[in-house]
């Protein structure tokens, strides 16, 4: 479809460790729009971060291809990468641990700005406070290191970070897992609204079906490597089919 | 920095290390200036005791030289061949260790492999080797130290790389794009660093004592002056005149336990970074 940003197919991986081999991925196939948010929900150890750093190509997968806008992205030199990284972001888990604990968060954030030249170097500092404060920062945030703010401005610095090279597609794996409920409720909003903008894709990973149901348009569910179930989020949320879908659901604190 | 050097001086071991290693490194630097005889010349009749004599307070040795000046410049070696073959080994054990860390596979192999057969040798018989080989010099007496001592910060950057290059800040780093000897030398070398420079202290105070006991054995640089040199050649007096060995002997031990007091308050000041929150 002419509206796809990434199309991967059958892609799959397996770690192999003492004699017992995991299927870390199991011919996955699935697509992303253009400013599409797609959710992955799945039990732990069910693939969902395998896959996210096999499309950053951070693991080489056994199989499969990934095309952005058509280009094929398995098959780019790695200097020719390098170069196209700009184009896919991601936001870890742990801020904490996703940042060079000897650099300014400055620094951090001007990296990617410098690889990828996104403007000349004395506009770079405009750049970096016009991105701090995209996300919701006071621009003296520059000069501290990752350990020395808050949790919760820790992943929207992160988010600052992907966003420099100006990214089509930004996967967050797990990236509101470690926030508290109304920081977690802050960042949707941001990132509803980054969307809403700037027509950026996002891969959002979590475990959280009720996290995942609020900021996604379409929901896949992954068991064991394997997709087992895709569709609009309300539709798979409201009406799972697969049995990890229907446990997920259930798992869902109700009151009444 | 500012939170290192606090902590740092929270230790009273690195405190206590750091004076004593600060009056035998002034002594040392200023050699010349309060003593500006030279510590080959005959000054005064030969085996004055210590404190007989104002203008020789620490006496004089069986050639009438003025022991304090020998003890003085005996320093000035041992310090130079101490912190230089350190430096020796730190820069090529880390620098090995990285690259092993790193590359992986074949290379990383082969590296240690070599890492091995040094450390098989003991220290001071390599030294002992390549000294009897190259010929006394204080440069051949720090490489030679320095290929003994190399092996152990080459292990540990090794390890501290291994650990850090799965850290996510080095996914993220490639995330961006960075170029892997940019990732080498910016987020993985400097967060390796600070456990190998804990070695620091162990390697200087292992050089001095094995400098000293190269000297002993008549494998010191002939031309300087060091503990280990005064230590020999007072030997064959030691029951008439012991002061002759015991001052350099006393030197060798301040300087060695001063380098060690001083390298525990660098560990604790390295090691609670490590923590971080």
């Amino acid at each position: 479809m002419s509206g796809d940003l990434l199309m991967v197919e059958g892609l799959s991986k397996r770690f192999a460790g003492r004699g017992r081999s995991v299927r870390a991925l199991d011919d996955v196939s699935f697509s992303i729009r253009k400013g599409e948010t797609l959710g992955i929900v799945g039990p732990s150890g069910s693939g969902k971060s395998t896959l996210a750093r096999v499309l950053l190509r951070l693991i080489e997968p056994d199989a499969g291809r990934i095309l952005i806008d058509g280009e094929d992205w398995r098959s780019l030199s790695p200097k020719a990468l390098r170069h196209r990284r700009g184009d896919i972001q991601m936001v870890f888990q742990d801020p904490l641990s996703a940042f060079n604990p000897r650099t300014t968060i400055g620094k951090a954030i001007m990296d990617p700005l410098r690889i990828h030249a996104v403007g000349k170097r004395h506009s770079r500092m405009a750049a970096l406070a016009e991105l701090l404060q995209r996300v919701g920062l006071s621009a003296d945030m520059a000069s501290r290191r990752i350990h020395e703010v808050s949790g919760g401005q820790r992943q929207r610095v992160a988010l600052a970070r992907a966003l420099a090279s100006r990214p089509r597609l930004v996967v967050l794996d797990e990236a509101l897992s470690a926030l508290d409920v109304s920081l977690r409720g802050q960042m949707l909003e941001l990132l509803v609204r980054l969307q809403r903008d700037e027509g950026i894709s996002f891969l959002f990973i979590g475990h959280d079906p009720a996290v995942v149901r609020m900021i996604s348009h379409r929901v896949a569910v992954m068991d064991q490597g394997r997709i087992v179930e895709t569709g609009d989020a309300d539709a798979v949320f409201s009406d799972p089919r697969s049995d990890t879908g229907k446990a997920l659901i259930a798992a869902i604190p109700t009151w009444r | 920095m500012k939170a290192f050097v606090r902590r740092f001086m929270s230790s009273p071991e690195g405190i206590a290390g750091a004076l004593v290693l600060l009056l035998l490194a002034l002594a040392a630097v200023l050699a010349p200036i309060i003593l500006p005889g030279d510590p080959a010349a005959i000054v005064g009749r030969p085996l004055l005791p210590p404190f007989s004599d104002a203008s020789f307070p620490l006496g004089t040795d069986q050639l009438g030289r003025d022991v304090l000046t020998r003890l003085v410049y005996g320093a000035q070696a041992s310090l130079t061949v101490g912190l230089s073959s350190a430096l020796v080994a730190i820069l090529a054990g880390t620098l090995v260790g990285t690259v092993a860390g790193l590359a992986g596979g074949l290379v990383d192999e082969a590296l240690m492999r070599v890492v091995d057969a040094f450390q098989i040798v003991p220290g001071f018989l390599l030294a002992l080797a390549f000294v009897s080989v190259a010929g006394p010099s204080l440069a051949v007496i720090v490489l030679a130290v320095g290929l003994g001592a190399w092996t152990g910060p080459a292990r540990l950057a090794r390890a501290e790389v291994l650990s850090i290059r799965e850290r996510d800040y080095v996914a993220s780093a490639r995330v961006i794009g960075m170029h892997p000897a940019e990732i080498a030398f910016r987020e993985v070398l400097p967060n390796a660093l600070p456990p190998v420079l804990s070695l620091v202290s162990v390697i200087v105070a292992a050089a001095v004592l094995i400098e000293a006991a190269l000297s002993f054995l008549g494998l010191g640089d002939p031309n300087a002056v060091t503990w280990g040199g005064m230590i020999a050649e007072g030997r064959n007096l030691l029951r008439s005149a012991p002061f002759l060995s015991i001052i350099p002997g006393l030197g060798l031990v301040s300087a060695v336990v001063g380098i060690y007091l001083f390298g525990e308050g660098l560990v604790e000041a390295l090691s609670i970074r490590g923590r971080r929150a």
